[in-house]
């Protein structure tokens, strides 16, 4: 067995479950997470891209399902669900509070564009830079930025102002002159 | 809690939920892999030495078609691909440097097409003017004299041999006319004779 072959198979058999968790959040409908998964993982390895470890193929797969789901929801490949997020009865207690709040993680990044959805996760699921995530969504850094601010503030409209922490703006000095008119 | 805890434990239940029914399709995803890397190195493999062959053996061809494309293609020298001498023309180089053997090296491909005739100087004359760029300017324009002067004499020459094949055919049916009026003149006589045979007398 060669070694690209064990490395998929550890992947599949160890991260996959990690993965489509990963892929649900940028598509929003567990199927698609499924095959995107799927597919990202084939291609990876298909095309001569697989790497040595398996950190290093999981960082590869999850870029491939990132640019995917992009491509994805903006050409209307996604069918959404559209399930009913109704929260389930439960014995235990605090069930009902994760299950509303997880309801409304959902319908609050189902407002986001696909690429507002995409900056978002990676910015606060994979910890990346504004200049990584240009980098892996070939966008420039200042687009970056508009879509990841423009996403906060519909967060924050459905979440709550300290759902998400918007970092202040710089401000710059500006001195004013009398003009000669 | 902030969004990052949230989004991360949204996409742990979500993984945690798959995980309970993952198919077991490992070896699957691997088959499946392992076919499409099949075919992504023969296309890839293909893709580059298509591209490879066509540097080194298409390169020079198109080059020399290039370089000397345009002289061979005046409405003067059209005759001169009519002649036998002009037996070399640009697609016929192109063909013949595309085989490895000749077109190894750029040299031998110009020494393979080395016959004596005019459009065979004209093309060793455009090969050659391509390599100059390796040598000095003052090699250059000596060459480019000397394949200038080449393949002026050779027009002139071939003009020449034309000419004197013009020369010849228009000589050879006035001879052929003389010979028919002389037939001609011979039979009227002889139909006289015939006709009036005191004429013999």
């Amino acid at each position: 067995m060669s070694a690209w072959t064990q490395v998929m198979e550890t992947l599949v058999r160890q991260r996959r479950p990690a993965l489509v968790g990963y892929a649900y959040l940028l598509t929003g409908s567990r199927s698609e997470a499924e095959d995107l998964v799927q597919e990202a993982i084939v291609r990876t390895f298909a095309r001569g891209r697989a790497k040595t470890s398996v950190r290093e193929a999981e960082a590869y797969v999850k870029r491939a399902i990132a640019n995917e789901a992009v491509n994805r929801a903006r050409h209307g490949l996604v069918v959404r669900e559209n399930q009913a997020k109704l929260a389930e009865p439960s014995s235990h207690p605090g069930h009902d509070a994760r299950v509303n709040a997880r309801a409304d993680l959902e319908a609050a990044l189902d407002t986001l564009s696909p690429r507002e959805r995409a900056v978002t996760v990676l910015k606060y699921v994979d910890d990346l830079t504004i200049s990584s995530i240009a980098a892996v969504l070939k966008l420039n850094d200042g687009t970056v930025k508009r879509y990841l601010a423009n996403a906060a503030v519909k967060l924050r409209e459905q979440l709550g102002d300290d759902a998400v922490n918007i970092p202040e703006r710089p401000t710059v000095p500006v001195t004013l002159t009398e003009s000669r008119i | 809690m902030d969004v990052s805890m949230q989004l991360r434990d949204l996409a742990s239940a979500v993984g945690d939920d798959f995980a309970l029914n993952a198919p077991d399709d490992a070896s699957k995803l691997v088959g499946r892999a392992r076919r499409g890397r099949m075919v992504w190195t023969t296309g890839v493999g293909t893709a580059v030495v298509g591209s490879a062959a066509t540097l080194a053996f298409g390169g020079p061809a198109l080059a020399t078609v290039l370089t000397t494309g345009p002289e061979l293609a005046p409405a003067s020298s059209t005759s001169i691909l009519t002649s036998e001498s002009a037996t070399s023309t640009p697609s016929e180089d192109a063909l013949a440097s595309v085989s490895p053997t000749e077109s190894a090296e750029p040299g031998e491909n110009h020494e393979s097409t080395g016959t004596p005739g005019a459009g065979v100087i004209d093309l060793s004359g455009g090969a050659s003017g391509s390599d100059d760029d390796n040598g000095t300017s003052d090699e250059s324009g000596d060459r480019d004299r000397d394949q200038d002067q080449l393949r002026t004499e050779d027009r002139d020459q071939l003009q020449e041999q034309e000419q004197e094949q013009e020369h010849a055919q228009e000589q050879e049916q006035e001879q052929e006319l003389e010979h028919a009026q002389e037939q001609e003149q011979e039979q009227e006589q002889e139909q006289l004779r015939v006709e009036d045979p005191e004429l013999d007398d």
